[in-house]
């Protein structure tokens, strides 16, 4: 072939894809006029009756990313009906790109929850990675609301506050694919971490500078969370008579109620994960405030991270709130949540008691091994911590290397054997095996998994604390 | 006799080995396998893949044996033309088919995960197009071109598999043999029209520029690509082996990353790399359009260019025909299981035999003409011998 | 005399030449030529040295012991025509064949400066001219070898440009200096009034956006590429040099690299890539994803980037397009127009084009500020300007219409075309496609000086080694 013969093709090749780029559906380019971004989305009701919320970042025409946000709600017979209506609604196609926080309802049912994350990854609509949380004490639709009242920019607070909780705190954290891979294990459990909205007028009348507006960080400022803490959860308690468990703070109660003679107590500051924030805890506290005031003032309200979980499993359609100790104890053993604050409290320390010593993780390798010994199913937890102390004062007194850190180790290890023995305990009562230990049996011990009994696994816990300096 | 020029290096054909392996594999293959076999598709691919790198094995010792002609010159010179030409067609038509498999996947992998408002019709054009180009193009500028990519797609799949690795949960991909020994093995049988990539490597036979680690380079890529493989299969069980329901084709090969990259308020990072990925996927679709297109260029006495254009409009039409990519590869597990496999291992064998024959020849040829050399060396240095004896005796006389 | 006169009344004009006849000695001689181009004062010292002669026999003694001007020879007759166009004088001896030409060219030329597309902080900064004999000097005198070859042509059937391909013997592939004189003379064309007449005939695609023959400006750049077995020409009245073989990563090296340290060079040259590729395919990008990928940008940058096209009533690709015509007319009329009014023009095209059409909400300040970086960045490889601002305009195109999909297919596209593009027999993509591990300490890296011990493979050239050096013991 000659060679301008060959060139010609090739123009005529060129010409051909230019053509096929221009016969590209040009009609239906998407324009952020027509468009916006939806950021967290709520759902409430059962199959039949679903209320969709979300909250949406709406461009508007002013430089920076400022407040642009929305939330819009809509109801359908189904989930897909509701989704739909919502853009009718809005008169807006919604983005689910950057969907980062579905919240159910409170109350929401199993084969329910099951359905609707479902729904939402298969469509394309949530992605495997966004995270899942319950509202344990308000409708989705609440919460989202809230959560929009919350950041002056309001577009990703709520993820934000997830995703910093995630990577910054030693607290659980469940996304769609997770959630449905567990619930769909042997075990045919899941957890979902609780956020919840708070009564902030109650808060404040007691004084209560609250986990959203900073608490954490200084001695001062945590003796005085462990006091709201304790206050809070009283409150509570008398709020929601007959329910199992305290939600945030409350811990120095129930560790003495569990704990018996034991005077220390741990846990996970879930709740500080705001206050870790630093600068935007604090902004986020101050503007929770501020559209509380807009809200009217009958009903002030602001959203918490609440150091429990609900979970999902077992013969039970409806959810089950674990309290603050069986949640420490997922908490544990979960290998994906690996930094955070634990802190003991009341501890006998040189004669002394000191009311809190905190310490951060710095590591922590949980080992589950599963075998049968004797026909029991045998359980072994080895959970392998690193920790470095927050009040570095301690380390200063010269007892601190021969006695004191053993001590202190040894206390911390205390608290992981307790927290999660009350956890197995708990999924034991429950009959849910949210610790997935059936799975675990089913997955590398056959011979426990043919006859599987929860309520017969023998569990060992070995924790192993290091202090690190 | 292949222009020296027009050869690959041992460097290209490394990379042209690697993406091969890679590209249609990591696409769709580990969807498909884990809605068939759950856990045990990895056990399903290990075998495959071992059987095929049996194949590339024998691939390569062809090519290390084949003298400097084309497979087509080896394969009329020891069979004849005309069983050459039916050969060469079925090789023609095969890979097609494997460019058409591909040419779907590529277009459903866009469509879910990146244009979803677009019509999959429009989609195909722009890649039929890609596969015109390439068609009509040179062994060489392939070779080049996946050497060129090469270290940006092995970065891509390197950071992917970071991602992915730190993210996963590789625990929930046991137990296996949940489906027992006979189901994988027939499970993993129906999907023999993804594997066989390195059959393709029949129109580099003769074209490679073969040195001392030709062998080597070849066997590094194609572990290296089923290790590859194999780990994102492995990621994909971790993932999605409890919600085999939940995998949607095309969705899901990102959806792993996704999940892994958990928070998507800083962008999809893993979007951006999954596209510099599949450049790897369009150098092989480009190299299976070129092998068809080389193909029928030995059976049809047509210019590369009209039969490239030829291969792509067929493409195009297929494509169009096929809507969708679900019923394509219903197709490929439901009715070429059974050809592929036995193509997949026939073609290296036959390769194989063909080059060893041609070896043989041509070593006898040379032996042969060697004596004959001899044979006139020893005459003429006889007939010397006699001169010089003449020579001698005229001295003599 | 008889030739004077035919030479004469062969030009269309024949009042063009001058013809001055004299005696020498006893004999008659006639000078002619062209006043424009000759030096009235050599023309002077040639006609009283000729009167002063006594005696004269022939042209060799005219040449030898009469005449005393340095450049000058005896020639043929038909040589004649074409010296006196050249700027030379030509003396006929009455009755004698042959005549002598006497160089008394005289023509202004510029002086030797700094060429602005090639300017270095470091360096040397002559620069070429029009003049091809001081093109050819400033070469010369930076290769001080007998191997220099230069070969001269005439090319233009009227224009008799002369044109010169130099190399160094031993250095440059026989086979390619072959190629590129065998190329150079098939040309037949009326006249050449640039070296990049030439371009076309030295590409195997000349219809390619990319080039396949590279351009200096600069003796320095000229001799250290004739040291690497390339092949130079040059034309006369052109400033630049054509170097082939040429490969695509030259397009980012700069002449001040070698002059650098080796970390700065490498750094300067990574940056050049990276500005290049941002300038080609951060429109079409940002047009992709802001057309169909919204998941792909962080949400704040989202958010930010859509609350500045709210109310703008283009769609992102017809909006780039937009900008990027602008901006091409803002450079094209800054090129052409009278540089008095280059300030103004700037003003207008910044301030009044560019913040008041974003005021106005005809266009995005995103959209200015993504053409402006690719733009900016458009020069940081001055050869290439015209193809990435072409490319630019095509992936903003694919973008546009096929998002990543397009993107990444065009990429590839792209790829496996500049993979089959050849110059001159050494592959465009050298020495990364085909890989040259030898030639890669030159190619984005810029190793030691010392460390670059051989020629580029790719170039071909026979004489491999260009530099040994041990370090010399202390003690």
């Amino acid at each position: 072939m000659k060679r301008s013969k060959k060139i010609l093709i090739y123009k005529l090749s060129c010409f051909l894809f230019a053509i096929v780029l221009l016969m590209l559906p040009q009609r239906s380019l998407p324009q952020s006029d027509i468009q916006v971004l939806a950021t967290v989305l709520g759902i409430d009701g059962t199959n039949g009756d679903v209320m969709v919320s979300a909250q949406l970042a709406v461009p508007v025409a002013q430089t920076g990313d400022g407040k642009a946000s929305t939330v819009a709600k809509a109801t359908g017979g189904s989930i897909s009906e509701a989704l739909e209506n919502l853009e009718i609604g809005m008169g807006r196609r919604v983005n689910f790109g950057h969907l980062s926080t579905v919240a159910a309802g409170k109350g929401m049912l199993l084969s329910d929850i099951k359905e609707f994350v479902s729904y939402l990854m298969s469509s394309g609509k949530v992605g495997p990675g966004a995270y899942l949380v319950y509202c344990a004490q308000s409708t989705a639709s609440d919460f989202i609301e809230q959560a929009q009242k919350m950041g002056e920019s309001s577009d990703a607070e709520v993820g934000n506050f997830i995703a910093f909780n995630k990577s910054g705190n030693h607290v659980t954290t469940a996304t769609a694919l997770k959630f449905l891979q567990t619930l769909h294990s042997t075990s045919g459990a899941a957890c979902l971490p609780c956020v919840q909205l708070e009564d902030e007028n109650s808060d404040s009348e007691q004084g209560d500078t609250s986990v959203g507006e900073g608490r954490g960080g200084g001695s001062d400022s945590q003796e005085q969370g462990e006091e709201n803490g304790s206050q809070t959860s009283e409150k509570r308690k008398s709020e929601q008579e007959g329910k199992e468990a305290e939600k945030s703070g409350g811990e120095n109660a129930q560790n003495e109620e569990q704990s018996g003679d034991e005077k220390e107590s741990g846990g996970s500051s879930a709740k500080n994960s705001q206050d870790e924030n630093g600068d935007s805890g604090s902004g986020k506290a101050s503007n929770g405030k501020k559209s509380s005031g807009g809200n009217g003032g009958g009903e002030k309200k602001k959203l918490v991270a609440a150091d429990s979980i609900a979970v999902y499993g077992g013969d039970k359609e409806e959810p089950t709130v674990l309290n603050t100790l069986a949640t420490r104890g997922v908490v544990w053993q979960d290998t994906h949540s690996n930094y955070g604050l634990v802190e003991l409290r009341n501890v006998l320390i040189d004669g002394q008691t000191v009311p809190s010593v905190s310490a951060r993780l710095a590591g922590k390798s949980v080992k589950k091994s599963v075998k049968v010994i004797n026909g029991e199913n045998v359980l072994t937890y080895k959970i392998k911590v690193k920790l470095k102390l927050d009040d570095s004062h301690l380390c200063v007194n010269p007892d601190f290397f021969g006695i004191l850190k053993d001590k202190l180790e040894k206390e911390f290890e205390s608290v992981i054997r307790n927290n999660l023995a009350f956890a197995v305990q708990t999924s034991k009562e429950t009959g849910i095996d949210f610790l997935g230990i059936r799975d675990r049996f089913h997955k590398f011990c056959r011979k426990g998994a043919h006859n599987f009994d929860l309520t017969a696994v023998v569990v060992h816990i070995e924790p192993k604390v290091i202090i690190q300096t | 006799m292949v222009e020296t020029e027009k050869r690959i290096s041992t460097a290209q054909l490394f990379t042209v080995i690697f993406i091969l392996g890679m590209g249609l594999k990591i696409l769709m293959l580990p969807v498909l396998m884990l809605k068939v076999l759950g856990r045990d598709s990895v056990l399903g691919l290990a075998a495959m893949g071992v059987v095929e790198l049996l194949c590339l094995g024998a691939m390569l010792a062809a090519i290390m044996l084949s003298p400097e002609k084309s497979f087509y010159d080896l394969v009329s010179e020891l069979a004849g033309k005309i069983a050459a030409k039916i050969i060469f067609t079925v090789f023609a038509a095969f890979f097609f088919f494997k460019l058409v498999l591909l040419a779907g996947e590529v277009r459903v992998f866009f469509s879910e995960n990146l244009l979803q408002n677009f019509s999959s019709t429009v989609y195909s054009i722009p890649l039929c197009g890609l596969c015109v180009v390439i068609g009509m193009g040179t062994l060489r500028a392939i070779g080049r071109a996946s050497q060129f990519l090469f270290p940006f797609i092995a970065a891509a799949t390197l950071c992917l598999f970071v991602l992915i690795g730190m993210g996963v949960d590789f625990s929930e991909m046991f137990p296996f043999g949940e489906y027992g020994i006979k189901s994988i093995a027939s499970d993993s049988f129906k999907h023999a029209m993804w594997f066989g990539d390195y059959s393709s490597l029949v129109v580099v036979l003769g074209a490679v520029k073969r040195t001392k680690r030709t062998v080597a380079a070849g066997v590094v890529a194609g572990v290296l690509a089923s290790l590859a493989v194999m780990f994102y299969l492995l990621g994909l069980t971790a993932s999605f082996s409890n919600v085999c329901y939940l995998i949607r084709f095309g969705q899901n090969v990102t959806g792993m990353s996704h999940y892994a990259l958990g928070d998507v308020m800083q962008g999809r990072l893993d979007v951006m790399l999954f596209c510099l990925w599949t450049v790897s996927v369009l150098v092989e679709a480009g190299f299976y359009a070129f092998a068809t297109v080389s193909c029928l260029n030995n059976v049809l006495p047509v210019k590369k260019e009209i039969l490239s254009l030829a291969v792509g409009v067929a493409l195009f039409v297929l494509l169009l025909l096929w809507q969708s990519t679900s019923d394509l590869q219903a197709f490929a597990v439901k009715y070429f299981a059974v050809p592929a496999f036995i193509f997949q291992i026939a073609v290296p064998v036959f390769a194989l035999i063909i080059t060893a024959a041609a070896r043989r020849r041509k070593k006898k040829n040379l032996d042969a003409s060697s004596a004959l050399q001899n044979a006139a060396a020893s005459k003429s240095e006889a007939a010397f011998c006699d001169a010089k004896e003449k020579g001698a005796e005229c001295e003599a006389e | 005399m008889e030739r004077v006169k035919a030479i004469t009344e062969s030009f269309e004009l024949p009042s063009t030449l001058v013809a001055r006849e004299f005696g020498v000695g006893k004999k008659k001689a006639a000078m002619l030529f062209h006043p424009d181009m000759t030096d009235e004062l050599i023309l002077r010292s040639v006609l009283r040295a000729c009167s002063l002669a006594n005696k004269c026999s022939g042209y060799g003694e005219l040449l030898h012991e009469i005449l005393a001007v340095s450049e000058a020879e005896i020639a043929d007759d038909s040589d004649a025509t074409q010296k006196i166009l050249s700027g030379d004088a030509i003396i006929f001896l009455d009755g004698a064949s042959g005549c002598i030409v006497v160089n008394a060219k005289k023509w202004d030329k510029r002086a030797v400066t700094e060429p602005p597309t090639e300017t270095v902080v470091r360096g040397p900064r002559e620069g070429f001219v029009e003049d091809f004999k001081t093109n050819i000097t400033l070469i010369e005198k930076r290769l001080r070898t007998k191997k220099l070859a230069v070969e001269k042509l005439k090319i233009g059937r009227e224009g008799n440009t002369a044109v010169a391909v130099l190399y160094v013997g031993g250095i440059a592939k026989k086979e390619l200096v072959k190629e590129v004189i065998s190329r150079v003379k098939a040309l037949d064309i009326d006249a050449i009034s640039d070296s990049h007449y030439l371009v076309p005939c030295l590409e195997e695609r000349p219809n390619s956006i990319f080039p396949q023959v590279g351009t200096a400006e600069k003796p320095d750049v000229v001799a250290s590429k004739l040291l690497e077995g390339r092949v130079v020409v040059l034309v006369d009245g052109s400033p630049i040099a054509l170097t082939v073989p040429f490969l695509l990563i030259e397009d980012f090296h700069s002449g001040e690299d070698y002059y650098e340290r080796t970390s700065f060079a490498t750094f300067l040259r990574v940056l050049r890539i990276i500005a290049i590729s941002l300038a080609i395919f951060l429109p079409g990008l940002y047009v992709a994803d802001l057309t169909y990928h919204y998941e792909v940008v962080p949400l704040k940058l989202l958010i930010t980037v859509l609350n500045a096209l709210k109310g703008i009533p283009l769609p992102p690709m017809w909006e780039i397009l937009f900008i990027l015509l602008l901006f091409e007319i803002i450079r094209e009329a800054s090129i052409r127009m009278p540089k008095s009014l280059g300030t103004a023009m700037s003003i207008v095209g910044a301030l009044v084009l560019g913040d008041t059409a974003v005021k106005a909400g005809i266009i995005s300040s995103p959209g200015v500020m993504i053409i402006a970086l690719s733009s900016i960045a458009l020069y940081t490889a001055p050869a290439l300007v015209g193809t990435s601002s072409l490319l630019r305009v095509l992936f903003t195109l694919i973008g546009g219409l096929g998002g990543l999909y397009g993107l990444t297919l065009g990429v590839t596209i792209l790829i496996f075309y500049l993979s089959s593009l050849n110059s001159l027999g050494a592959p465009c993509l050298a020495p990364f496609a085909p890989l040259i591990t030898n030639d890669l300490k030159d190619g984005i890296v810029r190793k030691q000086l010392l460390t670059l011990g051989t020629r580029p493979e790719a170039v071909g050239s026979p004489n491999k080694r260009r530099l040994r050096w041990s370090k010399r013991k202390n003690g």
